[in-house]
């Protein structure tokens, strides 16, 4: 299991983002200024506050996982690893899984970490906070499968900027929905239940399809 | 609205205002015909802002495209008149 | 095998696609106009006031033709893109590069006449429900395409990655057509299905479909114009570009034994 080719994958994207720790720490950064620009640019009072909680927090996660995930392929295609993890003998499916995996632990995890801590910010009580983490927990992952294709499509384009963002869209905005109706639900007293069970089989559906498809995009790129 | 006066009524102006007859249902469906003026139609009944904007935006947009890709089919056209004909005298 | 397969691979050439175009064409522009004209003499003159909506009903004559060309048209692209990706046929990615910028038309004439019809009937322009929003996703969906094929430099890379967004985003086209039954919100459940026939008056139903058709017709046309002139652009050095840019070259002097001779 040690020296399995897909272990080592996982712990070199980790090793590498370790390594350039300001990276990681950028996003989550990036993720907490955001966050701070709604009650700064809206309003401050905690009634507004409470009401925007869930957007804020979800657009601003939205945000920080997609920007992130733009440079994920482009750096591997350009110094040709990339072309050599797909004419490795193992799955390119599952290849591309791990990896999105490793992203997802650096750039979505602290964020969903963080969450309970911003939610009490906002002025949401005990369970809403807990259906906000658990929605971004099921959330943060779709977005980061989901990303993958799109990183994979534009990889290596110059200024292809929010172009990932643009492409994937009509993708996000379900799960935007679904992820702040959970928490607006809660906060109305009505179950998130099937909120949060759609936004579990969205990540069923994506951990199953979205690898798939984004290493048909990586063969597209590299071809 | 702005109606001709009963006794200026000839033949063709009595016409010209009365040139639409539009069908009006009442409130059990029945077709009854209505005549209606330019102004009246023009207006249809306080929504022809949205109607005629509707209808104007999308003829609009569609005249605009259709006329964008001919020039755009012409002018490869010409260009290639002018690159591939030119070997062909 | 047998003759009649060969045929439809014929207009996979580029040279016969634009000669067939040529031909079908006129008729196509001719379609379209006599079918619009029908269609909205029938819809002003003919379609009696609603009793409950008034006049601002007939907006309906252009915005449901508008909603369903634009998922009809994504559908087509669909196709073509799945064609592209899986057979690498150029000609069917050209087709799908000429029918997106149609298609973003059709979608956004579809939310503009819609929001000028929520506003008098049900007093607003715009709701965040499914069906609206769906459609709107339906334009970025257009326009991403659109986008990511012009931004990727080799020709074949970006072909290719843009028929699989296509393919992508072709999850939204079912989520548009149910949601109105999923979701009770604004926008009103459908008047019109295959199986259970039509439950509004035959002279509106008669209007919508005249126009429906001729915005079919309308769409094919400029697709196909805009088509040939993506062809031409992609294959300026092929000999059957030469050989018709030189037969049309000689068609203003009236020479009759040159006209349209394309090789085959």
């Amino acid at each position: 299991m040690m020296g399995h080719p897909l272990y080592v994958l996982f712990r070199r994207d980790l090793a590498l983002f370790l390594r350039r720790r300001q990276d990681a720490m950028a996003i989550v950064g990036f993720f907490l200024v955001a966050v701070a620009l709604f009650p700064l640019g809206i309003s401050p009072e905690p009634e507004i506050l409470r009401t925007i909680a869930p957007g804020a927090v979800w657009i601003a996660a939205l945000f920080s996982t997609v920007l992130a995930l733009e440079r994920l392929f482009s750096d591997d295609l350009a110094d040709g690893t990339l072309e050599q993890q797909l004419l490795s003998s193992q799955p390119q499916n599952v290849m591309v899984l791990v990896r999105l995996a490793a992203h997802w632990l650096v750039t979505g995890l602290p964020l969903v970490l963080l969450s309970p801590v911003i939610g009490l910010q906002f002025g949401l009580h005990g369970e809403e906070v807990a259906v906000l983490a658990l929605s971004l927990l099921l959330g943060t992952p779709v977005l980061v499968l989901l990303g993958g294709i799109g990183a994979a499509l534009t990889a290596g384009l110059h200024g292809s900027g929010g172009l990932v963002t643009l492409l994937l869209l009509p993708l996000y905005v379900p799960v935007l929905v679904l992820g702040t109706a959970a928490v607006s639900a809660t906060m109305t007293q009505t179950s998130p239940e099937a909120h949060l069970s759609l936004l579990g089989a969205a990540l069923l559906a994506a951990l199953v399809l979205a690898p798939w498809t984004a290493a048909a995009a990586l063969r597209i790129t590299t071809d | 609205m702005w109606r001709r006066p009963a006794r200026c009524r000839s033949s063709s102006s009595y016409r010209a205002n009365r040139i639409f007859r539009a069908q009006v249902s009442d409130r059990r469906g029945q077709a009854e015909v209505k005549d209606m003026s330019v102004m009246e139609f023009l207006s249809m009944g306080g929504h022809g802002p949205y109607i005629w904007g509707s209808y104007g935006v999308m003829a609009l947009l569609m005249i605009i495209e259709a006329r964008q890709v001919i020039a755009r089919k012409r002018k490869a056209l010409a260009l290639q008149r002018s690159i591939g004909y030119g070997d062909r005298s | 095998m047998s003759d009649k397969r060969v045929q439809w691979f014929k207009f996979a050439s580029p040279g016969n696609f634009f000669a067939l175009v040529e031909k079908l064409l006129p008729w196509l522009w001719a379609a379209a106009i006599i079918s619009t004209v029908a269609g909205l003499y029938i819809g002003f003159f003919v379609a009696p006031v609603d009793y409950q909506q008034g006049n601002s009903y007939r907006i309906m004559f252009i915005h449901v033709p508008a909603a369903w060309m634009s998922m009809f048209i994504y559908f087509i692209l669909a196709v073509y893109a799945f064609i592209t990706l899986v057979w690498r046929i150029k000609m069917a990615d050209v087709l799908a590069v000429s029918l997106a910028p149609t298609g973003a038309l059709f979608t956004f004439a579809a939310l503009w006449t819609g929001a000028l019809w929520g506003r008098p009937t049900w007093g607003a322009y715009w709701v965040w429900d499914a069906r609206l929003t769906s459609e709107l996703l339906l334009l970025f969906l257009y326009l991403g395409y659109m986008a990511l094929h012009a931004a990727i430099p080799d020709r074949q890379r970006a072909s290719r990655a843009a028929s699989l967004l296509a393919l992508v985003g072709v999850v939204n086209l079912p989520i548009i057509y149910f949601s109105v039954k999923w979701w009770n919100t604004l926008h009103q459940g459908a008047s019109v299905s295959v199986s259970k026939g039509a439950s509004m008056d035959s002279r509106m139903l008669a209007a919508m479909l005249l126009l429906s058709f001729a915005c079919w017709m309308y769409a094919i046309a400029v697709s196909l114009t805009r088509a040939q002139a993506e062809t031409l652009d992609r294959e300026r050095g092929a000999t059957w570009a030469s050989s018709l840019a030189a037969a049309q070259a000689k068609e203003p002097e009236g020479d009759v034994e040159t006209t349209g001779e394309v090789p085959v």
